[in-house]
């Protein structure tokens, strides 16, 4: 994230084409009332014609000046192979899906149980998988959280999101803004933030870590919680 | 273009702006290929420079079709296409209504419209997809280049007037120049445009290899979005042939309705297939594939409507553009299948399911009956050029042809509905699943036959007669053996006439089946949560809108069948009438009052006074009228009647009235159940929206800023208010007008007289073969031609002679192309053996593919069996894997609650 302008000026230029089209369409109304349809339709033209040349302008110098920002290509998405992810995803799609089968009553215990055995592992799979693979994103992440950390001084950062490149991003947006944020960086699994300010917890049965309260599973030992299940979305 | 002489003004800028865009739309396509190729080094610049040309060419586009418009506006009839298609007397509405009135506008029209997606494709691609992004770019701009070219070469809408400007212009069509007509196009168009923005991402996945769900995540809301249109499109068609052209129908199996309609079928399918890839990872070919020809059945389609091959041979002139497209579609093809067979390793994956009985196999069942569908009427469409190709003969297949075959294939699918929703994910337990079954079977089940024991009493009648469509008897041989003689026409009729108990208790099967699947859901989060019920089923739409979101689209599609169904109950009367005569149709009795007129500043209004009396009581003042317009005194226009109730809709038409006598023509028809149609219509649309919903709290969980998210909310805000208040306009009984001359071919409306069931069986059969119309059926076709054909043919009938003969004398005359229906002989079978073969084949692929893939989850396990996958390079020692496994488990636990 090299953002060569500071941020106000960044900030102001992003609004310029909502500015315009307002600009266009303030004019629009009263030089309708005056002149009448032909003129707004003309200055509705004209406006796009400028559009189009302020546009080709702003292309033409990207392409010609090797300074010039670019769209920054991705570096593969999270850094997660594109497979892996999308079998986590599935994986996880498929347990939320026979939960919520068997909460409506279509899927019987016994092959609940067999299927969620079946797609824990696939996920689990997967997830190793994915951090097997991140070591260099996972330091990397590392160091941004670090970073951010440093440049928000007195302020805690927080976070949502559970991808290292979200939180590169989310941390850059947010330095500046998110002054009484409280941060609670979950180095456990280190690829995952959160938010949640958690005020209720519950006790797992069998080893008596506290958990959230709507947890199904104890996140120490996987020891089921309740009984009752969650929704599948 | 001239560009010494400066007065050539609005048509050379025009031009030159047409070209100007083709140009830059080339130099977006040049620098997003190379921004592709190079991902490193200056492709970012190059990617830069690629969307910030391609939106400038959007704004040129946008010039172009504002310059037209000014065009309009300022009447400038310098302009050939402003001089036909519009005069100075025309209101503002109607000038830009004009804009795509015209072929050469239309076109011109479809790019502004492909602009307006790619602006917003663009806009969302900043800082996204950014793989993808330049292929995007560069499929987008390669359809823009082709319209460009088509129009720059083949159907310029700025080109000059021969001979100077008239003073004034010819107007435009008055069949135009009516409320449906104005918004029904626009909204295909929205619909048939948008398939471009997934083909653009499908594209760009496959040339860049990544082919999992990332372009599937991308597409989904405008694969959705584009869904919505061509439904809300073809229900419109539906509406505006129902309340203009008078015959009483809503589907004429027009080939440009056709045309219309098989995108959908492909696209729904695809709807469908997509959600096995998302939780399963394969059908990725097919999902592919499925937007591939998406895609190019829209231009297929706009190829149709706007080459005129296929309608008939005069109703539309040749028009030139046509080569292009096939030009177009040829190179479109080859590049497709070529990416589809270049990625196909990859696009390869191991297919597996848990179950033959589950929502993944029932899905993979509802793709092959659409595809079914599809192909069934692609076929039939294509049909007539196919056999005029291969054995020089003339055909025509008809509405009766479609609506014989499609009956029970239709009902098929409607089956499908409630089985897949009863079906579960994953896997049925068997005694589940029939605890799931015995509520909607039950419901079915009484329904039906309720309808086959009380039908007849009130007024749906358990067996219809249909004429068969066929009179042939095919001598069925294997190897010169003689096995049975077979009559597929009456066949058929017999089956088609015996569906309708089927329809409705499918109807309450699958109605009792969503209902079912609504109360379950609702049930099960009051236990878990502790809700009560309305916050409890707000919340479970809520947080799985696609799920009930789909749900509340197939009540809208059930409902829509019981109007097709209703259709088979149509009931239609016709008779000459004097002041204070009387005629019934149904239970209605309709008095004539007499005549009626009123002048306007444009047109005389002729009115026949009707009092409609229902089981004796007066119902309803019905004012059928004709409309003479000064300007067009030879062509006035039939203003239909309509009379809404619950469960059918009274619909009288008035063909002429006498004006020294007072006697008037009317003809009365009383159709069941249309309006559920209409009404399924907005509860289809009410569906997509709430599938649709932007999910505010994950927009901004995506650290997406929380405005885009306020943005995306308000967006759907106002277009679910604008389509609903659409709609509700449209429910509203208007005398709407119905129009004299479709845009580029006659088409006579207005009443053709049928008076026996005798006649009608005859007239349907055969088409009238004037030339000025689309062939329609005698029994249909009002033009004068028709309506000697009808008399000479009376006539014959009163000398005796048999219907057989008839047709033989009809057809000798005017040649095969003169039947409804093909004759079921010789090549002409393969016109139905052919798609219900392949039915019938895709049957059996689709048993032996989902067995496969079950069989194959039943086997080892897949990838979970090796732990580390093919992405893992350090395994967690044994002693940890414990310890890991729970941690992990915590973090499964943590994203599915994550998403609740």
């Amino acid at each position: 994230m090299e953002t060569t302008e500071p941020e106000g000026r960044d900030e102001l230029a992003r609004y310029v084409p909502h500015l315009a089209a307002a600009v266009v369409l303030v004019v629009a109304v009263p030089l309708g009332i005056v002149r009448g349809v032909p003129a707004v339709v003309l200055w509705v033209a004209f406006a796009l014609l400028a559009g189009a040349v302020v546009l080709f302008w702003d292309a033409l110098r990207t392409a010609l000046d090797p300074t010039a920002p670019g769209d920054e290509l991705d570096e593969d998405d999270e850094g997660v192979p594109a497979d892996l992810d999308a079998r986590k995803r599935a994986a996880l799609q498929a347990l939320k899906d026979i939960e919520f089968e068997r909460s409506i009553g279509r899927l019987s215990e016994d092959d609940f149980k067999g299927l969620e055995q079946k797609y824990r592992d696939e996920a689990r799979a997967a997830m190793k998988a994915i951090d097997a693979g991140l070591g260099p994103w996972l330091s990397k992440a590392d160091a941004m959280l670090a970073k951010a950390e440093r440049s928000a001084k007195k302020s805690d950062a927080t976070d949502t999101t559970k991808t290292d490149d979200a939180v590169e991003t989310k941390v850059d947006e947010k330095t500046d803004e998110k002054t009484e944020a409280k941060a609670e960086t979950k180095t456990e699994t280190k690829t995952e933030t959160k938010t949640e300010t958690k005020t209720e917890t519950r006790a797992c049965t069998a080893c008596e870590t506290a958990n959230d309260l709507d947890a199904v599973f104890c996140k120490k030992c996987g020891h089921r919680l309740t009984a009752e299940a969650s929704d599948a979305s | 273009m001239n560009t010494a002489s400066f007065d050539a003004g609005i048509p050379a800028f025009g031009t030159g702006v047409l070209y100007a865009f083709l140009v830059s739309a080339a130099v977006a396509f040049a620098l997003a290929v190379f921004a592709g190729v190079s991902p490193q080094g200056s492709g970012p610049r190059l990617l830069r420079a690629a969307r910030l040309t391609a939106l400038g060419t959007c704004a040129l586009i946008g010039l172009d079709v504002f310059t037209l418009l000014y065009g309009f506006v300022s009447h400038d009839f310098r302009i050939r296409y402003v001089a036909h298609y519009s005069d100075r007397s025309m209101p503002l509405v109607y000038l830009i209504t004009a804009l795509w009135g015209g072929q050469d506008g239309s076109l011109l029209w479809w790019t502004f419209l492909l602009s307006l997606y790619s602006a917003v494709a663009l806009l969302n691609l900043k800082g996204r997809h950014r793989e993808l992004a330049p292929w995007v770019i560069a499929t987008l701009m390669s359809v823009v280049m082709f319209f460009g070219l088509l129009m720059a070469f083949a159907a310029n809408p700025f080109a000059a007037t021969f001979g100077g400007a008239p003073a004034d212009g010819d107007g435009l069509n008055p069949s135009l120049q009516n409320f449906y007509m104005a918004i029904h196009p626009p909204s295909l168009y929205v619909g048939f445009v948008g398939c471009a923005v997934p083909f653009a991402y499908a594209v760009a996945a496959l040339i860049t290899g990544r082919l999992n769900e990332e372009w599937v995540l991308a597409a989904r809301r405008w694969v959705l979005f584009a869904w919505m249109f061509l439904s809300i499109g073809n229900i419109l068609g539906m509406l505006w042939a129902y309340e203009e052209l008078g015959w009483g129908g809503f589907w004429a199996w027009d080939p440009v309705e056709n045309a219309a309609c098989l995108p959908w079928w492909t696209l729904t399918a695809y709807l469908h297939s997509v959600m096995i890839q998302e939780r399963r990872g394969f059908l990725k070919v097919w999902n592919v594939a499925l937007i591939l020809g998406t895609f190019f059945l829209t231009i297929f389609g706009t190829f149709l409507t706007r080459s005129g091959l296929i309608s008939s041979v005069h109703a539309f002139a040749q028009s030139e553009i046509g080569i292009h497209f096939i030009h177009y579609m040829v190179v479109l093809a080859v590049v497709l299948v070529g990416l589809v067979v270049w990625r196909l390793p990859k696009l390869r994956s191991p297919s597996q399911i848990d179950s033959v009985w589950s929502r993944e196999a029932m899905f993979v069942v509802n793709n092959w009956m659409l595809l079914g569908i599809c192909v069934f009427i692609l076929l039939a469409t294509t049909w007539p050029k196919v056999s005029e190709w291969l054995w020089n003969e003339r055909l025509t297949v008809g509405a009766s042809f479609y609506n014989a075959w499609l009956s029970p294939i239709g009902l098929v699918l409607f089956s499908i509905i409630g089985i897949g929703t009863l079906t579960p994910w994953r896997k049925a337990s068997p005694k589940l699943l029939l605890e799931a079954f015995r509520g909607p079977l039950a419901a079915g089940l009484t329904v039906g036959v309720l309808h086959a024991l009380v039908g007849r009493r009130i007024g749906f009648a358990p067996v219809v007669q249909c004429d068969p469509i066929y009179d042939v008897v095919t001598h069925v041989q294997l190897f010169g053996l003689h096995l049975f003689d077979m009559n597929v026409g009456r066949s058929l009729a017999w089956l088609d006439g015996h569906l309708p108990p089927f329809a409705t208790a499918l109807f309450a099967f699958n109605v009792a089946a969503l209902a079912q699947e609504f109360y379950r859901g609702t049930a099960a989060r009051m236990r878990a949560k502790n809700e009560p019920a309305p916050v409890a089923l707000t919340r479970l739409v809520g947080r799985n809108r696609r799920r009930y979101g789909g749900y509340i689209v197939h009540v809208g599609f059930a409902l829509m069948m019981m109007g097709w169904m209703g259709a088979a109950y149509r009931q239609e009367v016709e008779a000459s009438l004097s002041p204070g005569q009387s005629m019934r149709v149904g239970h209605y009795t309709l008095r004539y009052d007499g005549p009626d007129s009123r002048r306007t500043p444009d047109k005389r209004e002729i009115y026949a006074r009707v009092t409609a009396f229902r089981d004796g009581r007066e119902f309803a003042q019905v004012r059928p009228a004709r409309f003479v317009y000064t300007a067009r005194p030879d062509m006035p226009t039939t203003e239909v009647s309509i009379t809404t109730t619950l469960f059918e809709d009274l619909y009288v038409v008035m063909a002429t009235v006498d004006n020294e006598t007072h006697v008037a023509h009317l003809k009365g028809f009383v159709n069941p159940l249309t309006a559920w149609i209409w009404f399924g219509g907005l509860v289809l649309v009410f569906g997509v929206m709430v599938a649709m919903w932007p999910d505010a709290s994950k927009v901004a969980a995506r650290a997406v800023a929380p405005r885009r998210a306020a943005l995306a909310s308000g967006a759907a805000v106002m277009l679910l208010v604008g389509v609903t208040a659409g709609g509700a306009l449209l429910l509203v009984p208007s005398n709407a007008l119905a129009q004299p001359q479709h845009d580029t071919s006659a088409m006579p409306l207005g009443v053709a007289e049928t008076f026996t069931h005798r006649e009608r069986t005859l007239f349907e059969k055969l088409l009238c073969m004037c030339g000025g119309c689309q062939r329609l059926p005698l029994a249909i076709c009002a033009c004068d031609y028709a309506a000697r054909q009808r008399t000479s043919l009376r006539e014959k009938m009163a000398a005796g002679m048999t219907d057989g003969t008839i047709v033989g004398e009809y057809v000798a005359r005017f040649g095969p192309e003169a039947l409804a229906v093909p004759p079921d002989q010789g090549h002409n079978k393969a016109l139905y053996i052919v798609p219900v073969a392949a039915l019938a084949a895709g049957a059996g692929l689709v048993v032996r593919l989902a067995r496969r893939w079950a069989e194959r989850a039943a086997g080892p396990g897949p990838q979970e069996a090796k732990p580390a996958g093919d992405g893992a390079k350090g395994d967690a020692p044994a002693a940890d894997t414990k310890a890991s496994d729970s941690s992990y488990d915590a973090r499964i636990d943590e994203e599915l609650r994550g998403d609740d």
